[in-house]
């Protein structure tokens, strides 16, 4: 499962050995999902937001019908690629995915993600160890 | 006769159920996610009218008709939070509805009140550049159009911006509440109303989710630490005159204590 920040519900997206050490508690409760998480510290400018960027997820499992395969659409709101990185991350694995409300990304990890900024394309398939497609493929 | 009493109970339990199939279908769900601990967006009264004015507000109005809804003319004269229109609407009856203007530059308000006279006065929250949204309350509004051609849009403003309330000053959610009471207002701060992140994935049968997710991160203007427990969606980015949508408690309160620490929120909408 993805290990969430405790406290306050973020996404922890380094993975233990290479990136930022996790908080505390991440460590103490033991991660199994060594596919989740980036590769290396995002480096990103905390003042550049991403407003108006497109994102598209595969999506094994929707959701609303875990049955079927799908993709989620984003639209980004006033966030900085870190924090955009987290509300994608956050939104796809607890509110699209199946089962809503639960973390199950590593066990439905997307096939490929696509977006307008190339950076946040970039850190989303590191993350999720998946292909990075050209946005104008998906849309 | 027994028989027959019973049967015409159970029809009469099973019509009935029929009828509040829609509610019951709602309830149960809610009372799943709250057994899980998922904490249940409390739609407001606003809301509720919000959301019925976007799918069902089709009006059509014209020059010296006095229906509200959707219209098109030459505005007469323009201000920083005005737009007057030759047409007489009724008093307040555009609340919410998108004001849009390509006189002098491309702009659009939400409508927060109206006058009713033979050339009502709209007021809106401000002007927005469609292609350059206020990320917060800090962000100036966009320029003011000139008075020219104009469209007053059916339907109702989307409510994309997220806002925090800090514990020590929030008040129990009702129904009834049109504005977060403790929202977190620090001027430069990093836990500010904001534009949400918006999310869409659906079923080949229709059903679908729409999320809006907000990572907030404190910064060195916060007042820290703090400690949050509600959270709400609005129309607009003014924090004084937006519509509310949806009013939340938190399941667990969030602190952040250092610049830096973050907190995430995904509230959740879902049509079956």
């Amino acid at each position: 499962l993805t290990v969430y920040d405790v406290r306050n519900g973020v996404p922890v997206v380094d993975r233990d050995a290479n990136g930022e050490p996790p908080i505390e508690e991440v460590y103490q409760s033991g991660r199994n999902d060594p596919d989740l998480g980036l590769s290396a510290p995002l480096e990103f400018d905390p003042d550049e937001l991403l407003i108006g960027e497109s994102v598209v997820i595969h999506c094994k499992a929707l959701a609303v019908a875990p049955d079927e395969q799908g993709s989620v659409s984003v639209n980004i709101g006033a966030e900085n690629l870190d924090e955009a990185l987290k509300s994608c991350i956050g939104a796809f694995d607890l509110g699209h995915l199946h089962p809503a409300g639960l973390s199950s990304d590593a066990q439905y990890a997307p096939d490929w993600v696509a977006s307008t900024h190339d950076g946040l394309a970039t850190a989303l398939a590191d993350y999720y160890s998946c292909e990075k497609r050209d946005i104008a493929e998906v849309l | 006769m027994g028989d027959n009493i019973g049967r015409v109970r159970r029809l009469i339990d099973y019509e009935s159920t029929l009828e509040r199939g829609a509610a019951l279908r709602w309830a149960i769900q809610s009372c799943k996610l709250i057994e899980a601990d998922v904490p249940v967006n409390l739609r407001t009264n606003v809301g509720l009218d919000i959301a019925s004015a976007g799918v069902l507000g089709f009006n059509q109005g014209g020059a010296g008709v006095t229906i509200g809804g959707a219209w098109a003319g030459t505005a007469s004269a323009t201000s920083a939070t005005t737009i007057t229109v030759p047409v007489n609407l009724p008093v307040n009856s555009i609340v919410g509805q998108l004001v849009v203007t390509t006189s002098g530059a491309n702009r659009f308000g939400i409508a927060q009140s109206n006058t009713s006279v033979a050339s009502s006065v709209i007021t809106v929250d401000g002007w927005y550049d469609a292609n350059a949204l206020p990320a917060d309350p800090g962000v100036a509004f966009a320029s003011t159009p000139t008075a020219g051609a104009t469209v007053i849009v059916p339907g109702n403003a989307p409510c994309t911006y997220m806002a925090l309330a800090n514990n020590a000053t929030a008040v129990a959610p009702a129904v009834t509440d049109t504005a977060l009471t403790g929202e977190i207002v620090t001027a430069s701060g990093g836990l500010i109303r904001k534009l949400g992140t918006y999310a869409h994935s659906a079923s080949s049968a229709g059903s679908s989710t729409v999320t809006l997710t907000k990572t907030w991160t404190a910064n060195g203007s916060d007042s820290l630490p703090v400690t949050v427990s509600q959270q709400a969606t609005f129309q607009g980015v003014v924090v004084a005159a937006s519509r509310m949508f949806t009013k939340t408690a938190l399941s667990a309160n969030a602190t952040l204590t250092t610049s830096g620490d973050q907190v995430q929120d995904t509230t959740t909408y879902t049509v079956t």
